[in-house]
């Protein structure tokens, strides 16, 4: 079950209203039975065990870890649950690359013979386990550090694993901030459900008017690399990260909203972040829940930037290392990790050549360091972008090369009639559908991140006239879904979010 | 609480508009609530769903050509009652795969009529929906958010509001010596629909074009009539023929004989008639003709029954009997050939 299933609208009303109609102490129950049923749909039944046995070793390892007496013993406690969490991790995420690591040194090394290394182990992970297990890794290490008792119930720290809006794709939980808010006193409140229905209207439109609609055209255009323009290369990534930016924030946005609708308010991943003026403003704004959890828990650990210089470079190289092969198993991601990790640390040097503090760029300047920022998150996102390295360095060689204005549109229009499968027509009405919910996507985080201070939409909604507000509602609706529907049938493809695989 | 349940019933009304909009407009009267909707049975759709409540041990299968058989004149010839799973612009794999959905829905079929043709078999023309119609046929949900159904529910009421005709098509015409004759009295080689009708379908079996508008979306003249038969007649267009058997179907027609047989299933290879315009100015000088004889040596080595009207058995049909190149007339010619195909289930 996805969010942007008919399943989903069906399960959340029936979940919401059960939940707040019975006993309070039901209600955590309740909702934990339907976050394991809401798992279970989405994903493999045999993998609601991986998430049950994360969830159990993370639960004794923290009554463990607070009854032990010494120092030695609480970190041995520590290392030991982390371990086992990882351990699982590892084993589902990064086997599969050293089993076939190892099968391609056995065939070439004439160790094995081809009949018997074919067959390279290839396990789908459990849905959400890279999610879930640093939730876990991070309430063990907060409770070594005494930052939050080890939880005593078990249905509420099941709860703050399995809760269902999160699970499947983030944001990553942090236990001082969510398990307080498990506390059964869960009740309707009228101004809140409104905040999160406009926050979750404005995610779905993000997920399926803009992300999925562009994905029609993205998927045609990465399927067929080799054969495009460089003008096309060019703009390709600077609209995948566009589209991934819809895509995630879009999931994290009904994520949000859906919590909130219980009382529980969770992390905001995404704080405007294409409207950075530089690498470090970027890995403030994305992804949030992860970039804060590797500063918590592995940066300042570390030594963070209270050390030498050399230090510091280091420590961020390895935080980026790390988020890039929690991203996937591949040397694509521990490329794009580290491209991410140069750029930081060049910037960092930047920025102490110009003196200790840096002040805000306004107007034009703004403008230029926006846009240098954003083509050079692109360039890094190219090895994000595609599974295969040659296909990610042809694009990093060749954007450069042979632009050919009318090649660039003659590959445009080709993937819009190959991926919208469209006379020319729909087709034309295609692309001005993408350009004008682009458009609305643009102007809306442009309001809020320059005039209304940041926040989420539903603070831009409290400021409209109820009429103009209407009609915002019933714009976005109908884009939702005509989108929904021009992805559904003969015409497009389904499609499914980039960060669920995770 | 009931503040918002107002204010969700305000926000989802327009959808919920829309949706019977669609739903009153939608050409499959996938719901059974339009009363006008002459065209609806003629969709496959409608014949799924009809067929899955309702089906019957004697079947039918093929495309637009087997497609308007009334069911009420086969029953009154044959004793029995007949579905019909045949539709327009169905593709060999769809046929065969719909047979298969027919089986699962009613194992007591004891008797099919299953189409086969050349234009049927051609490699080249292969069209495969028939999965996403079983979806559809069992899923409102998935009927109800399928976009090019909305796009024809929006059509057809376009056309309601500018009071088009939204009947049953009618492959039916009376045709008068002006078909047949020229302005200035010359007697045209065929009527000119036949002739018009071979322009049409010609660039799926040739790569060599007649130099006429493709789509047409005009008459042609009585000298672009003239100037299409030369064409099609010249002996260089042998040469030009893309017209390719595709083993593939040809197999799965055999595997459907033998699963057939093997489940004491009558089944009944049918090759409709073609007009003599077709077979003599399109399908003889490309090779088809030849083409197709050893596929229908195969269908009749499968020891099902093979009622050829195609090639070696066409009936005597004058060309005013045929609607197009392909299609009976179904006011004149098919009442005949329903009797000539059904009369020997009697």
């Amino acid at each position: 079950m996805a969010f942007t299933t008919i399943s989903y609208l069906l399960f959340l009303p029936l979940c919401l209203g059960a939940v707040f109609l019975v006993p309070k102490k039901l209600k955590n129950p309740l909702l934990l039975a339907a976050s394991w049923c809401f798992y279970l749909c989405a994903g493999s039944p045999g993998y609601l065990f991986f998430l049950l046995f994360g969830t159990l070793v993370a639960y004794c390892f923290g009554l463990w870890l607070e009854k032990a007496q010494t120092h030695r013993a609480r970190l041995a406690l520590l290392w030991g649950g982390i371990g086992i969490q990882l351990a699982v991790l590892v084993f589902f995420k990064y086997a599969g690359l050293f089993t076939d690591a190892f099968a391609r040194f056995a065939l070439d090394s004439g160790l094995l013979y081809a009949s018997k290394a074919g067959g390279v182990l290839s396990l789908a992970a459990p849905l959400g386990i890279s999610y879930y297990t640093f939730q876990t890794v991070g309430y063990l290490a907060d409770v070594f550090h005494k930052k939050v008792p080890a939880e005593r119930d078990f249905i509420r720290y099941a709860l703050f694993v399995s809760f269902f809006p999160q699970i499947t794709s983030g944001p990553i939980a942090r236990a001082d901030k969510l398990l307080p808010q498990l506390d059964g006193n869960y009740r309707f409140d009228y101004s809140r459900t409104v905040s999160s229905l406009q926050l979750m209207l404005f995610g779905f439109f993000k997920k399926i008017a803009v992300a999925d609609m562009l994905m029609m055209t993205l998927g045609e255009l990465y399927g067929n690399l080799f054969a495009l323009n460089g003008m096309t290369l060019f703009f390709l990534t600077p609209c995948y990260l566009f589209w991934l930016y819809c895509d995630f924030s879009g999931w994290c946005d009904i994520a949000v909203a859906t919590a909130r609708l219980f009382g529980i308010e969770l992390i905001r991943n995404f704080e405007t972040p294409l409207f950075s003026c530089s690498i470090q403003e970027f890995w403030r704004r994305w992804h949030i829940s992860l970039s804060t959890w590797l500063r918590d828990y592995i940066y300042f650990p570390l030594g963070g930037s209270r050390c030498s210089t050399l230090r510091r470079c280091v420590n961020l190289m390895i935080v980026f290392l790390l988020s890039g092969i929690w991203h996937g198993a591949g040397f694509n991601f521990f490329l794009w990790g580290a491209l991410f990790g140069l750029f930081q640390i060049a910037e960092n040097f930047l920025h102490s050549a110009h003196g200790r503090t840096v002040r805000e760029p306004h107007g034009f300047a703004r403008l230029a360091k926006n846009v240098i920022t954003y083509f050079a998150v692109s360039f890094a996102f190219i090895f994000f972008s595609t599974p295969a390295f040659s296909d990610a360095l042809h694009v990093a060689v060749h954007q450069f090369m042979h632009w050919q204005p009318s090649a660039f549109w003659g590959d445009i229009l080709s993937a819009v009639g190959r991926g919208f499968n469209s006379t020319p027509l729909l087709g034309a009405a295609y692309l001005a559908f993408c350009v004008l919910c682009t458009g609305i996507v643009f102007f809306a985080d442009h309001r809020l991140r320059f005039h209304l201070g940041g926040g989420d939409i539903s603070k831009g909604f409290a400021r409209m006239k109820p009429l103009v507000r209407w009609l915002c509602y019933y714009g976005l609706l109908a884009l939702i879904l005509a989108a929904f529907l021009m992805n559904n049938g003969y015409y497009g493809r389904a499609v499914s979010t980039a960060y669920g695989g995770f | 609480m009931k503040r918002l349940i107002g204010k969700l019933s305000l926000f989802f009304l327009p959808v919920l508009l829309y949706f019977c909009v669609f739903i009153a407009f939608e050409p499959y009267n996938y719901f059974g609530i339009q009363k006008n909707n002459y065209t609806a049975q003629d969709q496959l759709i409608y014949r799924v769903r009809s067929f899955d409540s309702d089906p019957q041990n004697a079947l039918i299968l093929g495309d637009s050509r087997s497609a308007h058989f009334d069911l009420d004149l086969i029953e009154q010839i044959t004793g029995r009652p007949f579905s019909t799973l045949a539709f327009g612009g169905a593709g060999q794999k769809e046929i065969i795969d719909l047979l298969e959905h027919a089986l699962r829905q009613n194992p007591d079929i004891d008797t099919v009529y299953l189409e086969v043709s050349f234009y049927l078999l051609n490699e080249n023309y292969d069209r495969d929906r028939i999965s996403n119609i079983e979806t559809v046929t069992h899923n409102p949900f998935a009927f109800l958010t399928n976009f090019n159904y909305h796009l024809e529910a929006l059509n057809r009421l376009k056309m309601t509001l500018e009071g088009q005709y939204l009947g049953p098509e009618h492959e039916t015409a009376e045709y008068t010596e002006r078909d047949y004759t020229t302005a200035d009295g010359r007697t045209l080689p065929h009527r000119r629909q036949l002739l018009t009708y071979l322009h049409n379908v010609y660039p799926n079996l040739s790569s060599d074009r007649d130099g006429l508008p493709y789509p047409l979306t005009r008459e042609l003249t009585d000298d672009e009539l003239f100037s299409l038969y030369d064409f099609l007649t010249d002996p260089a267009r042998r040469d030009s023929s893309i017209y390719r058997i595709s083993e593939e179907h040809l197999v799965r027609l055999e595997q459907t004989a033998d699963y057939c047989q093997q489940h004491g299933i009558r089944l009944v290879f049918v090759l409709p008639p073609i007009a003599d315009a077709m077979r003599e100015l399109v399908c003889e000088p490309l090779g088809i003709d030849k083409a197709m004889q050893p596929v229908v040596e195969r269908l009749r080595a499968t020891g099902a029954e093979v009622r050829d009207f195609e090639w070696s058995d066409p009936p005597d049909f004058t060309e005013d009997l045929f609607f197009d190149g392909f299609h009976i007339d179904t006011e004149r010619g098919l009442p005949l050939y329903t009797e000539l195909l059904f009369g020997e289930e009697t």
